[in-house]
């Protein structure tokens, strides 16, 4: 389900794995628990590792589109 | 007290007390192995011994280690003998066509010992990882660093290769074979590159 409410979003468009990962950790960081994140990426290695990345941290994916090479990823802080 | 008191129970009871311990024996210590599965800070560290120095070979520890550091897990880079090069303040890195048979054109090893080979076959190889959108070495090491990697230097190949600890960049630790071997013992994962 697509959230109403985004707290940060992520860039991460043209970067290869592990980089939007590496980013996303940081941004992460400044979001309160609950918080949603929306990261952008175009690497496909980066949508395998950003649901392995929740599992990690206990972050819910929320949501994922796809829409001309680009991925969205909605995520919830845990 | 207890085992006394037990004893004299009938064979019976006594059986079927055992049968209920075992079970929720086996019981708690699946919810134990699951309880440290899922909880994300129990013992989660990386530990990667780095003993190559060329640049294509410092790729994957570095992808793995600021990977693993991603991941939150505690992660350390021990670099030995060659691996040290990845340490230096300036980087000097090079690119190895000799008896190497992955070469994306295929080079006889006469050739590749020729003058000017290899600083060739070092420019391709910045080319395709620049082309390719990956970072470069320094952006890595400098990532890897910002995300909490902790790189070793082995005190015992600085010596043996007269490594001087200013030659190296500021922010890693030295430790010996020792260190490394103690911290690996204690860790989740720990491999040889």
């Amino acid at each position: 389900m697509k959230p109403e409410q985004i707290d940060a979003t992520l860039d991460a468009r043209d970067l290869l794995s592990p980089i939007p990962m590496v980013r996303a950790t940081r941004v992460m960081k400044q979001i309160p628990t609950g918080g949603v994140l929306e990261i952008l990426v175009t690497d496909r290695g980066s949508c395998i590792d950003i649901p392995v990345w929740c599992k990690a941290f206990n972050h819910e994916v929320l949501h994922r589109e796809e829409a001309s090479h680009m991925y969205r990823f909605y995520v919830r802080k845990g | 007290m207890f085992t006394d008191q037990f004893a004299t129970l009938s064979p019976e009871v006594r059986g079927a007390v055992d049968a209920y311990i075992e079970r929720r024996l086996e019981e708690k210590v699946a919810e134990l192995a699951r309880l440290q599965r899922e909880d994300p800070s129990s013992n989660r560290s990386f530990r990667l011994l780095l003993s190559k120095g060329t640049l294509d070979a410092v790729y994957p520890p570095l992808m793995m280690a600021s990977t693993a550091a991603a991941m939150g897990m505690e992660t350390e880079v021990f670099c030995t003998q060659w691996g040290l090069q990845l340490l230096k303040k300036r980087l000097n890195l090079y690119f190895d066509p000799v008896g190497n048979p992955h070469m994306p054109v295929p080079l006889p090893n006469l050739v590749a010992v020729m003058p000017g080979v290899q600083a060739a076959a070092t420019a391709m190889f910045r080319r395709m990882v620049k082309e390719k959108n990956v970072p470069s070495v320094e952006e890595l090491r400098t990532l890897c660093l910002e995300s909490g990697v902790r790189f070793t230097a082995c005190q015992l190949s600085m010596e043996v290769l007269g490594i001087p600890s200013t030659d190296l960049i500021d922010g890693i630790g030295f430790g010996n074979p020792g260190t490394f071997v103690t911290n690996a013992a204690g860790a989740r994962i720990a491999m040889f590159i």
